[in-house]
């Protein structure tokens, strides 16, 4: 490297961290890959993930859209004719109204076609292309719409809605819910808990005296209390679960600093003339971080399961827009008659990935923080 | 020496209390719209004057520290105002419904320590088994269901599909109407008058609900009970006992589990908090006539009179029963100071 020359040893301490970096990465992904729940657990996580990132892509229809005519599709196994005809009904309204904004036609063929079956219909389609009145592009996307809208693999809920792009749409929430609200706190609570530990005094005993007073509320009772104060919505939401969330991390990195701050290598930094700005940044949060790491992970899973519990309420993401507990609410009121799909996929999803985010925590934390291994 | 803790522990509550009062009732001070709006705005058949009568009757034109003044006496009287949909008071509606969320409570406590004691002693005592590995995987799947879907499972398997429970309430309406009221909890009501009908059917009903709501409490309980328990078996005195010849059944009962229980009080308690929150839920899967339906059915009308009376109920019960439980932890070991 060209430049001023640096001293030897800065160099050497600069690469000297880094090799440790890598080389404990490396170890963590080995021991992750090793710990087969913890593994399990991260790679269902990572699907969830990618589901909700390529979630337009993967979902053939639109999750808000409701097709009257299929309210209450049952799932693809237990279709039977009536439910077809149904399909295919509803397939053949959306493709000719696709077609009417297409190309003129008039009354006596359109009611010509609405009499065809599906087959018939596209081969009149096909036809009509043949003869230079379809673009031959706007024909297959007529042929893939059909196609679409035949296919509700998991069924539809009572406004007709498509079950599977409404679960998978809902991932989105449901993970965006509980990254934001741990990443917050988490980050709150580093803040808050490095000062009020390292430094101690009257900004600790404040922080300390407010944290207990939150505690006195049970958690779903407070968030509940903020949402009918605020109203509904996404970012209410995640307010409401925020207010309470970071004492536990406060909680946490406090005490880790307080038992940190009495360490030898801290009185060495002190003594090297290290400001305490730099102790904390560099030398105290390195130390404490994985914990924080394994709390946040263990408490995703819960602030999933709020969120899921106050959108049931009616007090968090409301219909249409697609979320796992208004879904699972929505499709309560048919459950007594039998209608068991309409709750059984979203409720499936919430367990899935929560119990997948449980498993990666609890491998986290047998992996991160030996000191509390339990064999 | 001890009794002195325990009541300074009781005096240091009072402050709390009083906070959490204070805050519930500032909170509710913020919703956009005071009572009057809420009762009478959309209506459009009331006068200005009216409003403003009713604004006074209410006490509502009195600046903010007369009324904060006025609710903490009227909550150390038991008055929580008046509800602004039912034109009741809203302790009158509390206390009709308490019973039955009490009665609930009890079910989820009750069967999440018969299924937990036992789970977490074995599971301790035969690590690694199949009964340990099989429970632990359940306890896992315990934690990692919301209530709510669980409640909705068993309505589906339970109810709608084998047909062997009710779907809601608390008991059939006839059979209800036949039953005498006496504490309010039908069980206790049932067996008092010796109604077994009534009995049979009012367990049949509180039967679904007391999982649902109790089964977290018994996964968490049986993972830190087990733990616990693990640690405990380890311990020099345990191995002592053993040496000394005592049963193994003895020697896990009466040296162990007591102090394998001391980190299971604390969960427990604050799985309480727990236990009220899910309560709300659970209630209205179940369409369970208690307090936390009518906090949720009293959301949907922007009843805020009996939102902030039921809340104020949840917390002071949750503050109550943190107390509780360090009391017992105290009593359970008298070298934890309080």
């Amino acid at each position: 490297m060209s430049g001023p020359a640096k001293t030897s040893t800065t160099v050497d301490l600069y690469r000297v961290k880094s090799k440790i970096l890598i080389s404990s990465l490396y170890s963590f992904l080995r021991e992750l890959v090793a710990h087969r729940s913890a593994f399990l657990g991260a790679v269902v996580v990572m699907i969830f993930i990618l589901a909700a990132i390529f979630a337009p892509q993967i979902t053939p229809l639109d999750p808000t859209k409701q097709r009257l005519q299929l309210s209450l599709l049952p799932p693809f196994w237990a279709q039977d004719e009536r439910d077809l005809a149904r399909l295919e009904k509803q397939a053949k309204l959306e493709v000719l109204k696709e077609l009417r904004d297409l190309i003129e036609i008039d009354e006596d063929y359109l009611a010509r076609l609405k009499g065809l079956d599906m087959q018939e219909m596209l081969a009149e389609l096909e036809r009509l292309s043949g003869m230079g009145r379809l673009d031959r592009k706007d024909l297959l996307r007529l042929k893939d719409l059909g196609k679409k809208v035949m296919v509700h693999p998991l069924g539809c809920d009572r406004m007709g809605m498509d079950l599977l792009s409404r679960v998978i749409y809902g991932t989105r929430i449901s993970l965006l819910v509980g990254i934001l609200v741990v990443g917050i706190s988490g980050f709150i609570g580093i803040v808050l808990g490095s000062i009020a530990g390292y430094y101690r005094g009257w900004f600790d005993t404040l922080i300390s005296r407010f944290c207990d007073l939150l505690l006195a509320f049970p958690y779903l009772i407070f968030a509940i209390l903020i949402m009918v104060i605020m109203g509904g919505g996404f970012m209410n939401m995640i307010f409401a679960l925020t207010f309470k969330a970071w004492v536990e991390f406060f909680r946490l990195v406090r005490g880790e600093f307080l038992s940190e701050k009495t360490k030898e290598y801290i009185d060495a930094a002190k003594v090297a003339g290290q400001s305490s700005f730099k102790i904390i940044i560099f030398e105290i949060l390195p130390n404490i971080i994985h914990s924080v790491v394994v709390l946040g992970t263990l408490r995703m899973g819960y602030m999933i399961i709020m969120e899921a519990s106050l959108s049931y309420l009616g007090l968090g993401i409301a219909p249409p827009t697609p979320a796992w507990g208004s879904m699972v609410y929505l499709g309560k009121q048919d459950i007594i008659t039998g209608i068991w799909w309409t709750v059984t996929f979203p409720g499936l999803a919430i367990l899935a990935l929560v119990l997948s985010i449980n498993l990666l925590g609890e491998g986290l934390h047998d992996i991160l923080d030996p000191r509390l291994k339990v064999d | 020496m001890r009794l002195i803790k325990i009541l300074e522990r009781i005096l240091m509550t009072i402050p709390v209390m009083i906070v959490v009062a204070i805050l519930v009732f500032a909170a509710m001070r913020l919703i956009p719209g005071d009572p009057v709006d809420v009762m009478y705005g959309e209506s459009g058949f009331i006068t200005d004057a009216q409003l403003e009568q009713m604004r006074k009757e209410l006490k509502l034109d009195k600046p903010f520290h007369v009324q904060l003044y006025l609710f903490l006496s009227g909550l150390v009287r038991g008055d929580l105002g008046i509800s602004y949909t039912k034109h009741r008071p809203v302790w009158d509606l509390i206390k009709e419904r308490l019973p039955a969320t009490v009665e609930l409570a009890l079910g989820a406590l009750i069967f999440g320590l018969i299924m937990a004691v036992p789970i977490g002693i074995v599971s301790a005592v035969k690590q690694n088994s199949l009964i340990d590995r099989t429970s632990m995987a359940a306890a896992f799947v315990g934690i990692s269901i919301p209530g709510f879907i669980l409640g909705i499972m068993l309505i589906l398997i339970f109810s709608v599909k084998l047909k062997l429970l009710p779907t809601a309430g608390r008991i059939d309406p006839i059979l209800g109407l036949k039953l005498k009221d006496i504490t309010g909890l039908h069980i206790l009501d049932s067996i008092i008058t010796g109604n077994l009908p009534a009995l049979l059917d009012s367990i049949k009903h509180l039967i679904l609900p007391s999982i649902a709501l109790g089964a977290v409490l018994a996964a968490i309980v049986a993972r830190v009970l087990r733990s616990s328990m693990i640690e405990v078996l380890r311990a020099d005195y345990v191995t002592l006992a053993r040496a000394k010849g005592l049963r193994g059944f003895f020697v896990v009962t009466k040296h162990a589990l007591r102090n394998a229980l001391i980190p299971t009080v604390t969960v427990v308690g604050i799985q309480i908090g727990v236990l009220l929150g899910g309560n709300m839920i659970i209630e209205s899967v179940f369409a369970w006539p208690g307090m936390g339906r009518l906090a949720v059915a009293a959301i949907k009308e922007s009843d805020y009179s009996v939102i902030q009376g039921v809340v104020m109920i949840y917390a002071l019960t949750f503050v109550a029963a943190n107390l509780l439980v360090d009391i017992i932890y105290t009593l359970l070991n008298p070298k934890i100071e309080l």
